[in-house]
Formats: structure tokens, C-alpha cells, sequence
């Protein structure tokens, strides 16, 4: 900060040289010409001092009997005069330093985190519903009352935390956490059947069975009764607990695109360059608002300025136009298709699957397969 | 003189003030710096040997590269390889 002062200031190195050293050192300090970095040499003294002290150090000199010489000027009139030269260059780099400070009073990035159901999206649509949106002026806002908006519109938020540094804003949130549901474990209840099948397997730790092994049951059927009767008392309500495992033939068909043409890129490519001022955007070549037809659109932006520190309202657009071509008749084939229908059906079962048969035909896939599966489901029913 | 200088030692004696507070010299030195106070203006200056007048008689440091850092009124800032300092009282 001193050597920038210095420097604004102008710094003269000079050199005395025939009068007595010692008097004119002792009579600029007098003067309070402050001299610095004094050197002695053979053929006189050397030091520095600011520009605006050059005339009366030369008076002091010429009464001290010698005589002062410049050797070289920093800074000062000579760098003010070259700015003066270049006001152009002035002129620019003030109106820079202009817009800087005044982007810094809008909003133009947003960063959003904690945020895991609801999606960055949504909170940016009801953060600008709330009217903080890109390019909002932000003096004028406040983050007690959008938050609170926020809270109202948004449901699934438990908190939620608004900063602003320079133009970026960085929203910090906290979902809710649903409550867990409160299970009853004396609380009534039969188990059914999930599927349709034949028994393979039954054990009952409570209530009473109303299937047995090799028995068919359908979707649905109580497999175990939660009712327990006597002869002396009335029915007693009880859980049913067990387990139930069946022999299943669930079936699963893929539908499949009839027909389809085959995509097949074509060579080179065209970008075109745009910039987003604010929500402005502006063409940065000639025709880049022609149509092009049957390519792929890849487009990316890049936000200008200082990551984490302050962002610029400008975004360089760069648009990427592959071409393609389309040609033939392209038929899926089933097959491709057998391993994705066989996982999928594992995911949906309970249990193992024992085989499986593929039916392939003209547009469709047909999978039939034999599973081994617990369908025991608890069905909670009420006290009489 | 000699009674200005009679009540300044009276006065930083009453006071119990160190004499340094009345216009005496102050040196402070510290690796290859020094730094001079209250002195009454430069007597000598090379290369290699400095001297200034104190209240009292003078001051003189012997070296190498001696150069003045800073000269202002009073105070005195120089750096060089320091062999040795003097008193003159």
C-alpha cells in the first residue's frame, strides 16, 4: 500500500554532488524534504524523495553549494499524464469498475443445497414467485419475509436460509422429515394372499390357517385368520403372523416400437455463440438464428466471473449442431430385450425365480415365468 | 544552554520520566538496522561511517554499506553491516 502510495505520489531518484553532504541532509530535514534510501558514492550523495519535494530540495541544494540531478521518475505526473493520454482507457476501466459495483447489488447466480426430494428447479420457481429471481435488485429485499413465503409455499421445507454475497445468492435448505407411521403390534389382523398361486409352503406362528399346502388360492384370499373362536367365549381378535410360500406363473409383456428409423451421425459440426446479458440474449455470429434441421442440439453455459465471489450478468452460450441422418427401417430385436423384462421381473418378486419361457412376436416380448414367492399379506381389520 | 539543559534533567528526574523524553539521544538496534532518535543532524556520512550530533557530544556507527533509510527531523532509520558504535560525550 506504501509502494502504491509511492508510487501515485511520484518517486524521483536524484543524486547531489558537489556541496557539503552532511549540511544538505541536515537542511532537508529541517525543511521537512524527506529524503529515503541515501546512498553515499565517490562523486556525491544518492536518495529519493517525492516528486512534489524536487523543487525545494533543488533550492536547498543550490544553498547547500551543489547541485541536485534527477535520474529517473516513478510514477507520478509521468503515469498521470500517460492515463491522461489513454482517457479512454480511463474512462473504460471506471465504467468497469461501475458495472461491477452495481451487478453486485443484483442477483444473477443461485446456488442451491441440502436439497434432496425437492429438486433445484422448484426452489428457484417459488424463490422468483416470492420475487427473488435472476436479476432482482436485492437492497430492496428481504430474507426474513422470503423465507417465510418460502416455508408457506413449500411444504416438504422445514428451514430455509437466504445469503447473498456480491450477485450470487446462496440458498441453503432443510427438508422435512415425515413422521413414521406408528404401527400397532396388537392391533388385529388376517394375512392374505398378494398373489394367486399353489401353496408350497405354510407355517402359522399366530391365528388360525385357512389354506393348506398344495391348495390354489387367487389374489386376495385370506391365507391366515387373525378370528380365533372357542366354544366358551366369544371370537378373539388376535395379528396373524406366518408365512406363506407359493408356487406363481406371473407373466410380463414388453411392448415393442414397430418400426423406427436408424439415427447415424453425420460428419462435422456447427457452433454457433451467443451471450445472455441479464435475460437478454445476443448473437454473438451472423445467421445463428437460421433453422437447422435434423441435428443434435447441444448447448452449454458459462457463467462469467469469480467463483464464490462475484458473478457478472453475462453467460457465454455456446451451441453445438451435430447433424444426423435417418435411413431404413429399424426393427427392434426381442432378444435385446429378454435380460432387461427377466431383471425387472426379479425386482417385483418376493422370491426366486425357478424358470422362464420367452414368447417373441411381431412387436411384442412375452415372458412367462415360474416363481417361488412369499405372498403372505398382512391386512389389518377391525374389532367387531 | 547549560540551564535549559539543567532543567530537563531536573524535570525527567521529578517526573521520573527517562531523560530520553527531554531530547536525549535514543538508539535502538536490531540486526543489521538502527535506528537513531532525537539526534541534532548528520556531522558525516560514507559508505562506511556515520556520525550525528546528540545532546550531548555525538554519535558515530562504523560499517560497511551504510545507507540512510529514512531522514526525517529528528529521526534517523540506516541499515548496513554494523561493526561498531560510538559515543563521543
Amino acid at each position: 500500500m506504501r509502494k502504491t502510495l509511492r508510487l501515485f505520489r511520484g518517486e524521483l531518484r536524484v543524486r547531489f554532488r558537489g556541496g557539503d553532504t552532511a549540511r544538505f541532509l541536515n537542511a532537508c530535514a529541517e525543511a521537512g524534504v524527506e529524503l529515503r534510501e541515501i546512498e553515499s558514492a565517490q562523486e556525491g550523495l544518492y536518495a529519493c524523495l517525492f516528486e512534489e519535494e524536487r523543487t525545494r530540495a533543488e533550492k536547498i541544494a543550490l544553498l547547500c553549494s551543489g547541485e541536485l540531478e534527477t535520474l529517473a521518475l516513478r510514477g507520478g505526473s509521468r503515469e498521470r499524464g500517460m492515463l491522461r493520454r489513454r482517457a479512454r482507457l480511463a474512462v473504460f476501466a471506471c465504467l468497469c469498475a461501475l458495472a461491477l459495483s452495481l451487478s453486485s447489488l443484483f442477483i444473477w447466480d443461485f446456488e442451491v443445497t441440502g436439497n434432496d426430494r425437492l429438486s433445484r428447479t422448484e426452489i428457484l420457481r417459488a424463490l422468483a414467485d416470492c420475487g427473488v429471481g435472476e436479476g432482482c435488485f436485492w437492497p430492496a429485499g428481504d430474507a426474513e419475509a422470503i423465507r417465510s413465503k418460502m416455508l408457506l409455499r413449500l411444504p416438504e421445507l422445514a428451514w430455509m436460509s437466504l445469503n447473498v454475497r456480491g450477485s450470487r445468492a446462496s440458498v441453503v435448505v432443510l427438508e422435512r422429515r415425515d413422521a413414521p407411521e406408528i404401527y400397532r403390534e396388537d392391533a388385529p389382523a388376517d394375512l392374505i394372499a398378494a398373489r394367486g398361486g399353489v401353496i408350497a409352503e405354510l407355517s402359522v406362528e399366530n391365528g388360525r390357517a385357512l389354506a393348506s399346502r398344495g391348495q390354489t388360492v387367487t389374489e386376495g384370499e385370506t391365507l391366515v385368520s387373525g378370528t380365533l373362536e372357542s366354544l366358551a367365549a366369544p371370537p378373539r381378535r388376535v395379528r396373524a403372523r406366518g408365512s406363506v410360500t407359493a408356487d406363481t406363473w406371473p407373466e410380463r409383456t414388453v411392448v415393442l416400437c414397430p418400426a423406427a428409423r436408424e439415427k447415424s451421425r453425420k460428419k462435422g459440426f456447427r457452433m454457433i455463440l451467443g451471450l445472455r446479458v441479464g435475460k437478454h440474449r445476443v448473437n454473438l455470429l451472423p445467421n445463428s438464428r437460421k433453422e437447422l434441421d435434423e441435428c443434435d442440439r447441444i448447448m452449454k453455459e458459462y457463467q462469467i466471473g469469480v467463483k464464490g465471489l462475484f458473478t457478472f450478468p453475462l453467460r457465454l452460450i455456446a451451441e453445438v449442431y451435430r447433424p444426423f441422418e435417418t435411413q431404413g427401417d429399424y426393427r427392434p430385436d426381442p432378444s435385446a430385450f429378454e435380460p432387461r423384462a427377466l431383471a425387472a421381473l426379479g425386482e417385483e418378486t418376493d422370491g426366486e425365480v425357478l424358470s422362464c419361457e420367452f414368447t417373441r412376436g411381431d412387436g411384442f416380448l412375452l415372458l412367462r415365468a415360474h416363481c417361488r414367492e412369499e405372498i403372505a399379506l398382512t391386512k389389518e381389520t377391525e374389532n367387531p | 544552554m547549560k540551564t535549559k539543559r539543567f532543567v530537563r534533567e531536573r524535570l525527567a528526574e521529578k517526573l521520573s520520566l527517562p531523560p530520553e523524553a527531554f531530547g536525549a539521544l535514543l538508539v535502538t538496534a536490531a540486526g543489521h538496522g538502527v535506528l537513531i532518535e532525537n539526534h541534532r543532524g548528520v556531522e558525516e556520512f560514507s559508505e562506511d561511517y556515520l556520525r550525528v550530533r546528540a545532546q550531548r557530544g555525538s554519535f558515530a556507527v562504523r560499517g560497511s554499506g551504510i545507507r540512510i533509510r529514512a531522514l526525517c527531523r529528528g529521526v534517523l532509520a540506516l541499515e548496513g553491516e554494523i561493526v561498531a558504535m560510538e559515543w563521543d560525550v
